[in-house]
């Protein structure tokens, strides 16, 4: 039988390029650490039919620059896993979601100045326009975590 | 010579199809357009289209039972879906019941035509 609350603890740091943001990879560490639970770094970038790699090799090759990102970061055993979506972000992030199962948190690791927080009409982010249906809470972190 | 990909763009929208059409012509696809359901699924009896792009919220019939009807059909035939009214949920029963792809309006002309690029790869033998 599938335990529920494993399935729960999974926290998903999303980001659109390759600068995630310390704060956030440390933020999500610690509560991964106070939780027991699993980190995916979900990077969504979109993919131009001119590009010289074949998307499976550009998946490969963007997964490596955020494990090495996200090792200078964190050193402990904290599961990690990374994920490469190419395409519109807002139908990848749609598709990573409907073919996992809950999550715990979704912290954002993007630009700390996305806009973000805004909503309806004025919002021009695609996160913006679908926080409203996650099914669980959005964290944008801002201040320094420490790792204990 | 090469038999020219076929593919089926189903939306109730006019302007889906009147923008798609030229600009998927214009990259070498065979294009046909309907703007609604019970056409399409007349039209899938009629003719195996190689790629189907269809809406989801559709007056008559909807782009899901589109889906189902092509996968029962045709399933070697590639569906992909298209909706202003993304949703996990839809995503999930979309991919589910086997579309091949699922991208939320409005989008890129150019991340539809990776999808079918995407597509095209794998119907390739």
């Amino acid at each position: 039988m599938i335990n529920t609350m494993e399935q729960n603890k999974i926290i998903i740091v999303i980001s659109e390029d390759f600068n995630i943001r310390e704060v956030a990879v440390n933020y999500a560490a610690v509560l991964a650490q106070r939780i027991d639970a699993q980190i995916i770094f979900l990077l969504l970038m979109e993919y131009k039919l001119d590009s010289k790699d074949e998307p499976v090799l550009l998946k490969q090759k963007y997964k490596d620059i955020i494990l090495k990102r996200v090792n200078g970061i964190i050193d402990n055993n904290i599961p990690v896993q990374v994920e490469v979506m190419l395409g519109d972000r807002r139908s990848e992030f749609y598709k990573f979601m409907a073919s996992h199962r809950l999550f715990h948190t979704v912290v954002w690791g993007g630009d700390e100045n996305a806009p973000i927080n805004k909503t309806g009409r004025s919002a021009s982010h695609w996160l913006a326009r679908i926080k409203d249906e996650l099914p669980c809470p959005l964290v944008i972190p801002k201040k320094k975590y420490k790792l204990r | 010579m090469e038999k020219k990909i076929n593919l089926l763009v189903v939306d109730d929208e006019a302007i889906v199809g009147k923008r798609l059409k030229p600009s998927l012509e214009k990259h070498g696809y065979e294009v046909e357009t309907l703007r609604n359901g019970k056409s399409a699924i007349e039209r899938i009896g009629e003719k195996e289209f190689d790629i189907i792009i269809t809406d989801v919220r559709m007056d008559d019939i909807d782009g899901i039972q589109i889906l189902e009807h092509v996968m029962a059909k045709s399933p070697l035939t590639k569906v992909i879906i298209i909706t202003g009214y993304a949703t996990v949920e839809l995503a999930r029963e979309a991919l589910v019941k086997g579309a091949f792809d699922f991208i939320a309006k409005p989008f890129k002309p150019s991340d539809l035509r990776v999808i079918i690029e995407k597509a095209v790869k794998e119907l390739k033998p």
